[in-house]
């Protein structure tokens, strides 16, 4: 039976890169794309005073930034890329979530001759286990060689983090939350498919990863 | 120097929103992006060393916001904080008793370590809403394994320790107590 947890925090952000960068987005074509993404977000509750203009570093730093804070929302646009980031993010309210970041990309978009090459969505997920202890639910995910390293006892925390083309993911201890598991995983994907499209990418490999670690998610009512 | 508070500048981090309490304004360090460690909340504003000038981040401090109802969400800020250092299932419960009873929350922040000295510092602590038809109160629980040798000695210890010269500020509303592993 699945060791029951909480997510007590959660956040999750798409990167969509262009396939060369836009300099127009940081140069003649800001005020326009600005314009275009204000009215986009007006109807979500987005107050002019949340956007900040950053012009300072290298020309990949500048950008723009909006965000509606009472949402945990933000979206950024520079010459290379663009990004959606959640705070706060769950299941529950990613459909309504992503209508943000469609109306803020295709008012970025349009017109624009940008193509997107890739995006990558990363989610970081904070797992507090209710009644086992962390310990032995990570057990099988210590690289064996390095037990014999140990002095005695069992290790104070370790980590184990896979990379490969297209994704990673990344299971730590918490330093946030008693009993506590980090898990970040990400998913690379080619051009921009449909956002359900990555939405069920993305679920799915959450609860893929959710199963190699025995864990499920106490339903709200328990 | 004048300290100024400016909102916090965090576009490029998925920050986790967490609370932050007064006391552990001074405390906090602002970690990479994205790492296990704490980030800073959302609506969290920095200390700066003066107008126009570097921000020198001191520290941080969060907002309690209001809700709808007027209620302050001070017990779900408290709820986060305390997660910290238990586990909560029923976050709403302890949230709506934290609410009520203001000083269970420094207590259990201040249990926390006492407990850890007496039944060992990896032990789960969980923390539990209980109601009967008069009143409702806090249990705290650690969790420990079938075979940890004399937990009445061990409670005996914390309550010597501790709790003892600390219940008084309950109110009678919060109890500590062990409960075995996997016992049916």
């Amino acid at each position: 039976m699945p060791d029951l947890i909480k997510i007590p925090s959660a956040a999750a952000e798409m990167q969509a890169r262009f396939e060369r960068p836009c300099i127009g987005f940081i140069g003649n074509d800001r005020p326009r794309a600005v314009e275009a993404i204000v009215s986009a977000l007006l109807p979500f509750n987005f107050r002019l005073s949340n956007t900040e203009i950053v012009t300072t570093g290298s020309l990949a730093d500048h950008k723009v930034i909006f965000r509606i804070p009472e949402r945990g929302i933000t979206f950024q646009f520079g010459a290379e890329e663009y990004r959606f980031t959640k705070d706060g993010s769950n299941w529950e309210t990613a459909n309504d979530d992503i209508q943000v970041l469609l109306a803020a990309e295709q008012a970025l978009l349009e017109g624009s001759g940008v193509k997107v090459n890739r995006c990558v969505v990363t989610v970081a997920v904070q797992l507090q286990l209710l009644a086992r202890p962390r310990e032995e639910v990570l057990a099988p995910f210590f690289p064996e060689p390095l037990r014999t390293c140990l002095p005695e006892g069992s290790a104070d925390t370790f980590a184990a983090h896979l990379k490969w083309a297209t994704g990673d993911i990344l299971i730590d201890f918490s330093t946030m939350f008693a009993n506590g598991i980090f898990l970040r995983f990400s998913s690379q994907f080619d051009g921009h498919p449909p956002l359900p499209e990555i939405l069920r990418k993305v679920r799915s490999d959450e609860d893929a990863i959710f199963a190699v670690l025995g864990v499920q998610e106490v339903s709200m009512e328990q | 120097m004048s300290l100024y508070i400016s909102p916090l500048d965090v576009p490029q981090t998925l920050a986790q929103p967490i609370p932050l309490l007064s006391d552990q304004i001074f405390d906090r360090q602002q970690h990479p992006f994205f790492t296990p460690q704490n980030q800073p909340p959302a609506n969290a504003f920095r200390f700066i060393s003066g107008p126009g000038s570097q921000p020198l981040t001191v520290g941080t401090l969060n907002c309690v916001p209001q809700s709808e109802s007027g209620v302050d969400e001070g017990g779900q800020q408290q709820v986060r904080a305390l997660q910290e250092r238990y586990t909560i299932a029923d976050t709403d419960s302890v949230a709506g008793i934290l609410s009520g009873q203001r000083s269970l929350f420094r207590i259990l922040v201040e249990a926390a370590a006492p407990l850890h000295q007496a039944f060992g510092k990896r032990r789960v602590l969980q923390l539990r809403a209980q109601f009967s038809d008069e009143e409702s109160m806090l249990k705290a629980v650690v969790r420990i394994p079938a075979n940890f040798d004399d937990p009445e000695r061990a409670l005996r210890s914390f309550d010597a320790a501790w709790w003892l010269e600390n219940c008084r500020r309950s109110g009678g509303s919060l109890v500590f107590d062990y409960e075995i592993q996997d016992a049916v």
